[in-house]
């Protein structure tokens, strides 16, 4: 459905891009996450025809962003960042227009029409200019038009930046809907909303793609915590040699108790092997439990290891 | 074409609810018809003609141009409604030709407010209208290489206002050597070349009634090749940014 091979932007001497590679299957929410300035919003040019990368390619339905330009854009529907919109229009006569432009059929037109005004709850707003809009409602204008075409693939860049809560709410549940037939990629840094609505994260920092995972296994993590009662001096370097196992750290709690912080790799059933290893030696597990990691914290390490980078 | 046509709709329909398109339009249609009655001195003059309207077109359609055009592409990127523009299936030919008609369409429409001086000559006496027709044909061609020109000012800056000081300024180019010419400043092979790249100096045989294929070649090349630049320029613009 979308793919992304090894994308480069350079902006001037600056490169906004690195090697940016993905595919995303039909019908799945991808939440494009990272810092502001990651390159999040360069990647969404790059897969809306706005931008030819500098190298790599991209392509939506098999046609390729640069070369069949006209084909992969009939399949996406936009949303940029801030919903810029004529503030002029009236907002029936934008959509209108924008049905025009994007070759719905005459006789088709109305029907579409009504059934994105529905679909984004602009019934009360047709006669208004955009101008007069609050953001919400203009943001609500922004996915209609995206939608009025009836496309297989939406991007959204920020769609619910400066929007009240009750209003973020509203175009979260319409963009899970959507997500129902729809492939929908959309960017934010409020990482709650990919929870809320995302089944797969990319994160993007420093122009960099840092994570590509299910929001599923992305949360899981691939830490483990294991408490063991008392001193257990042989704890680390007997669990450091047990495959799976990538890194141990070992400290004592308050308590006297032995705290090990387990790496792992993604393998499955390996906390049933700790624990048979833990009691074949005659270890007390107090405590054995995967580490949930909060994608605030990652997206904290991440931030200020790329200013790290910076500085 | 509909597509192009969709686009030009939009922009008019916006230059008419823009205040500033009236102040421009009014400020050409009474430019014109002052210096039609008042320099050119109509009611002083013996015969019904309508010669004094053309003879001063071009430098106020130089004036008039680039204030059609300003705002264009300039309001289109500074608002970021480009984005939108430019990720809709339409081609870079189709959005340039769209707004081009719309500034087409205005000044058609800025012209015809000039109707009133050929009317009123046509009133004292028999006006010949045949070089009246011609003057405005080639006032339209004229006319569209200026709106072409322009157009490439409202791609190159994000403020409409400075779209229009550069459109001024190219535009009044064109005219500097009629300028030198009339001063009788040049002559011999230079004064030909002056004569050759003039827009005004074209303009007085059509003002006269003499409409030269070449001269409407001249000016529907320059309109094509700025129109051309406009395309490059937007299709360079994806690839840089």
């Amino acid at each position: 459905m979308i793919t992304a091979e090894l994308l480069v932007q350079d902006y001037g001497p600056f490169r906004a891009l690195t090697d940016v590679s993905f595919h995303i299957p039909r019908g799945q929410v991808v939440g494009l996450v990272g810092p502001n300035g990651a390159g999040k919003t360069t990647t969404m040019k790059i897969l809306t025809g706005y931008l030819a990368p500098t190298s790599g390619k991209a392509a939506i339905n098999q046609h390729d962003v640069v070369t069949e330009r006209l084909l992969a854009q009939r399949h996406v529907g936009y949303l940029p960042e801030n919903a810029p919109i004529y503030r002029d229009s009236l907002v029936q006569d934008y959509l209108m227009w924008m049905a025009r432009l994007r070759e719905i059929p005459a006789t088709e037109r109305t029907s579409r029409l009504s059934a994105v005004v529905h679909a984004c709850g602009l019934e009360g707003v047709l006669t208004k200019p955009v101008g007069h809009l609050s953001k919400g409602f203009r943001q609500r204008v922004g996915l209609a038009q995206a939608m009025v075409h009836d496309p297989d693939v939406l991007i959204l860049d920020e769609p619910t930046s400066g929007l009240d809560p009750n209003q973020i709410l509203d175009i979260r549940e319409m963009i899970r809907g959507l997500g129902r037939n729809k492939t929908v990629i959309l960017s934010t840094h409020i990482l709650s909303e990919v929870e809320a609505t995302c089944d797969r994260v990319l994160m993007v920092v420093a122009g960099q793609l840092h994570v590509d995972e299910t929001l599923e296994s992305f949360r899981r993590g691939h830490g483990v915590l294991l408490r063991l009662l008392g001193d257990v001096p042989d704890a680390q370097s007997s669990l450091a040699t047990m495959e799976g196992i990538t890194d141990v750290s070992c400290g004592r709690g308050d308590d006297g108790n032995t705290v090990l912080e387990l790496k792992t790799d993604a393998r499955a059933g390996l906390l049933t092997t700790i624990g048979n290893t833990a009691a074949q030696r005659g270890w007390t597990v107090v405590e054995l439990t995967r580490l949930h990691h909060d994608l605030e914290d990652i997206f904290k390490k991440l931030k200020s290891q790329s200013t790290e980078v910076v500085a | 074409m509909t597509r192009a046509l969709t686009v030009a709709g939009r922009e008019l329909r916006s230059s008419l609810t823009s205040p500033l398109g009236y102040v421009f339009l009014a400020l050409f249609a009474t430019g014109t018809l002052l210096v039609f009655f008042v320099v050119e001195g109509f009611f002083g003059a013996d015969q019904a003609s309508a010669r004094g309207l053309f003879r001063w077109l071009p430098p106020l359609l130089a004036f008039v141009a680039p204030a059609l055009t300003m705002r264009l592409w300039a309001d289109e990127r500074k608002m970021g409604t480009y984005e939108i523009l430019a990720t809709l299936p339409v081609t870079s030919w189709q959005l340039v030709w769209g707004k081009f008609m719309a500034a087409f369409g205005l000044l058609a429409f800025a012209l015809l407010l000039t109707i009133g001086a050929p009317l009123v000559a046509n009133a004292y006496g028999d006006l010949d209208w045949g070089p009246v027709i011609g003057g405005y044909l080639g006032a339209l061609l004229l006319g569209s290489a200026y709106l072409a020109i322009g157009l490439v000012c409202s791609l190159l800056v994000m403020e409409q206002l400075l779209a229009l000081f550069l459109g001024f300024l190219i535009c009044g180019l064109t005219l500097v050597p009629d300028m030198a010419l009339r001063a009788g400043e040049v002559s011999g092979g230079l004064a030909a070349f002056y004569a050759s790249i003039g827009f005004w100096e074209r303009f007085s045989s059509i003002e006269r009634g003499v409409l030269d294929l070449r001269d409407l070649a001249f000016y529907l090349s320059v309109t094509g090749f700025f129109l051309y630049l406009n395309v490059a320029l937007l299709r360079w613009r994806r690839f840089t940014t």
